[in-house]
């Protein structure tokens, strides 16, 4: 029964965050350019409830057979991660900020994705037991996951750009790409504010994996918005680079750190 | 029409060295440059292994040397002499965050003055209104300068400007006499990044002192045994009591009741919870772990004589208990009875079928690998084997870290002032505009120069306000 749970919340899981994924970038196509005539709002709107029903049934039964043994970021990340996107979809104002709502799909992928990552690597008996001072282990699990969303979404700005056919709005890819930035480090300080918090009180120390690899990260994210601030440029081949590499850290954490 | 677009006013290169260092020194990609440096030193940390200790004892360095992979060995020693194996407390981090605090300090020196006046601005903006001259202003992040000639009375360009910078919800202050004017949006924003500066010279400042000055201990108590702090004499800790809550063989909570013997005063009992720090005597005590152990006594099953038993722990002597570890770190786990040629072994029971609370002994004879008999107990269990009773009880060590020296808050304060700037900049990012309208020939010259933090794609719609026409602006860098 737990196998045939596990394999149920993979499977479904797994194509839930494919479907959003494709919903994610066709938003985003639609945003930088909603004078393509293959994009509608509505086919967007579609995917992302098609995924949104296969995720809450994947997860929900996964949880219902394996509660009280569900590893605890696997009962943490996915429900805020359906969360985010159930206020996307049912938002009256969502079409209205676009930074928003492109995040929101970045932060369910992201959540949902490292939820379901263990089961892949075949790490999850490692999250099982309940980690020390677990309120601030949450914040800093969703401030990360936060923080990766909003680089998933400065780094698929530039492919989804050019695949563009239509002249597009530069302006507005400058301002997501800040945008992006911004959320992004002000997640990741957050993230590190309560992993070094957690640390120092649960262990004496900071110098430990997900403080260290936070750490970089929010380095990596101060001199990228320090820099795109005395520029004025967002969209550069360096920041690009460092928001990729950060992002690279933070899914690192995600999935390796508990 | 003409723009112009720096990143500030500082000197022009110059051949004398003073000026290039303060140049290299208040450059913005220097702070990218050490926060590179340091990024990569702190991943190298983590990845290169550290050793808690130092590895100029011979016999800690064979240990450690025996616990890296083989293919390393003829490297080592080339790797410990430039330091890597001690990263944290090499040059190798020292140096980027010495480099961070001075970069820092004169980053903020060099911004102050303006940031400053920018502040004083509603008190004092006659003054500064009269010491605007046709050079560009100061600049703390980005200045654009733009130029632009119209065919209309200066007065004119210059009111109409100011109109529409206060309509575009601009602060401004002009002197209609010199036409000059100063408009700026969210000054405090200067703040923010001379907040970011002064935290990063904190940051670098507290991790440089306690990479350098702080002490960590970490100690193992033992129910009822006095030990003693290495670097603190008079500092005795005795372990009174531990009360856990939930698996006894994996507490996910407990409290350690500590004494603290003092040379100079009475002692003192502390309570000292798992994975809560707390501040006793000016230093941060943490109990990391508590660790269960088995105690084990052995008595001739016929006469009640208590006998001794040897654990295999190198500093070991024969005695009536034995506190052997649960852990299955090597020796740790075993004890031998040396009149009777057996040797005993705890471990954790395994994980299907047993309650969560039990324990294996297992005895061996002689030098054999293969246990004779296994059994499981739970706490406060006998067992008679060869003649032998055996009872086994759980009982835990502590393990406390004590953290000496406070630059660590330094280091949470600068850090804690770059997240507040940062924060604020992320929420609203500062303009400041000096307008000033020339009469030339029989054109009027309208000229706007602009410092800000806000990206570039942004701009022209602001400069296209002051009157200027929508094509001007988007020729940007």
């Amino acid at each position: 029964m737990m196998a045939h749970a596990t394999l149920v919340f993979t499977a479904g899981g797994t194509l839930a965050v494919l479907i959003w994924l494709i919903a994610f970038g066709l938003r985003m196509r639609y945003v930088l350019c909603p004078a393509e005539a293959s994009i509608h709002l509505t086919t967007i709107e579609i995917f992302t409830r098609i995924g949104l029903l296969l995720g809450i049934v994947s997860w929900g039964s996964y949880a219902a057979l394996t509660w009280p043994q569900l590893p605890w970021r696997m009962a943490l990340l996915p429900p805020v991660a359906l969360a985010a996107l159930m206020v996307q979809t049912s938002s009256p104002r969502r079409g209205s900020i676009p930074l928003a709502a492109l995040c929101l799909y970045g932060y369910a992928v992201v959540a949902y994705g490292a939820a379901l990552a263990p089961l892949w690597t075949g790490g999850g008996a490692e999250m099982l037991a309940t980690p020390p001072a677990l309120p601030l282990a949450a914040a800093r699990e969703i401030a990360t996951a936060t923080a990766a969303g909003a680089l998933l979404t400065h780094g698929l700005l530039l492919p989804v750009r050019c695949y563009l056919a239509q002249p597009f709005n530069d302006s507005l890819v400058e301002h997501l790409g800040d945008g992006t930035v911004r959320v992004a480090w002000v997640a990741v300080t957050l993230a590190l504010a309560a992993a070094a918090w957690r640390a120092w009180s649960a262990w004496g120390e900071v110098a430990r994996a997900d403080v260290v690899v936070l750490f970089i990260a929010w380095s990596l994210l101060t001199a990228a918005s320090l820099r795109q601030m005395v520029t004025g440029i967002t969209m550069a081949r360096m920041l690009y680079g460092l928001a990729l590499l950060a992002l690279a850290l933070l899914l690192i954490m995600l999935v390796f750190i508990p | 029409m003409s723009i112009g677009d720096r990143i500030s006013t500082r000197p022009a290169w110059s051949s004398d060295l003073p000026a290039l260092l303060w140049r290299a020194l208040t450059s913005p990609q220097f702070t990218l440059v050490l926060l590179l440096w340091l990024s990569g030193v702190i991943g190298l940390s983590q990845i290169i292994p550290q050793p808690l200790y130092s590895l100029d004892e011979p016999l800690m360095y064979s240990q450690w040397l025996a616990s890296m992979p083989q293919f390393l060995w003829p490297l080592v020693d080339d790797l410990r002499s430039l330091g890597l194996f001690h990263l944290r407390t090499s040059a190798w981090l020292r140096l980027p965050l010495a480099l961070l605090l001075v970069h820092a300090l004169a980053m903020c020196a060099s911004a102050l003055p303006a940031v400053w006046q920018r502040t004083r601005v509603r008190a004092e903006s006659s003054e500064l209104l009269e010491k605007c001259t046709d050079e560009a202003p100061l600049a703390l992040g980005r200045l654009l300068g733009l130029a632009t000639w119209c065919a209309e009375a200066p007065e004119q360009v210059f009111s109409r400007a100011m109109q529409q910078l206060v309509q575009d919800g601009y602060t401004v202050r002009s002197n209609q006499r010199t036409q000059v004017g100063l408009a700026w949006r969210w000054h405090m924003g200067w703040w923010a990044l001379c907040s970011i500066y002064v935290g990063l010279a904190l940051l670098a400042t507290g991790l440089l002192l306690h990479s350098w000055l702080s002490r960590t201990y970490t100690l193992i108590l033992q129910p009822g045994q006095a030990t003693s702090v290495p670097g603190l004499t008079a500092l005795v800790l005795q372990l009174e009591d531990t009360h856990i809550a939930g698996d006894p063989l994996d507490p996910p909570e407990g409290v350690a009741h500590v004494r603290i013997a003092k040379a100079a005063s009475s002692d003192e009992v502390v309570t000292l919870p798992l994975h809560a720090g707390r501040m006793i005597e000016g230093m941060w005590w943490t109990v990391v772990n508590i660790v269960p152990m088995v105690e084990v006594t052995a008595r001739d099953a016929h006469e009640g004589r208590e006998l001794e038993m040897w654990s295999f722990i190198p500093t070991a002597h024969a005695q009536p208990r034995v506190r052997l570890s649960l852990l299955g770190e090597g020796n740790a786990s075993f004890a031998s009875l040396p009149t009777q040629n057996i040797t005993l072994r705890v471990g954790r029971a395994p994980d299907q079928g047993a309650p969560s609370c039990r324990f294996m002994l297992s005895f061996f004879y002689g030098v054999e690998t293969t246990p004779a008999w296994t059994t499981t107990l739970g706490d406060g269990d006998e067992v008679i084997f060869e003649g032998v009773r055996y009872q086994a009880s759980l009982s835990y060590d502590v393990q406390l870290r004590i953290q000496q020296s406070l630059w660590w808050g330094v280091a949470a304060l600068g850090w804690l002032a770059v997240a507040v700037g940062g924060v604020l900049l992320a929420l609203q990012r500062p303009v400041w505009l000096v307008v000033r309208t020339t009469k030339e020939a029989e054109h009027c010259r309208l000229i706007i120069w602009m410092d800000t933090l806000t990206p570039q794609a942004l701009l022209p719609e602001r400069l296209h306000s002051p009157g200027v026409p929508a094509s001007v602006g988007d020729s940007g860098r």
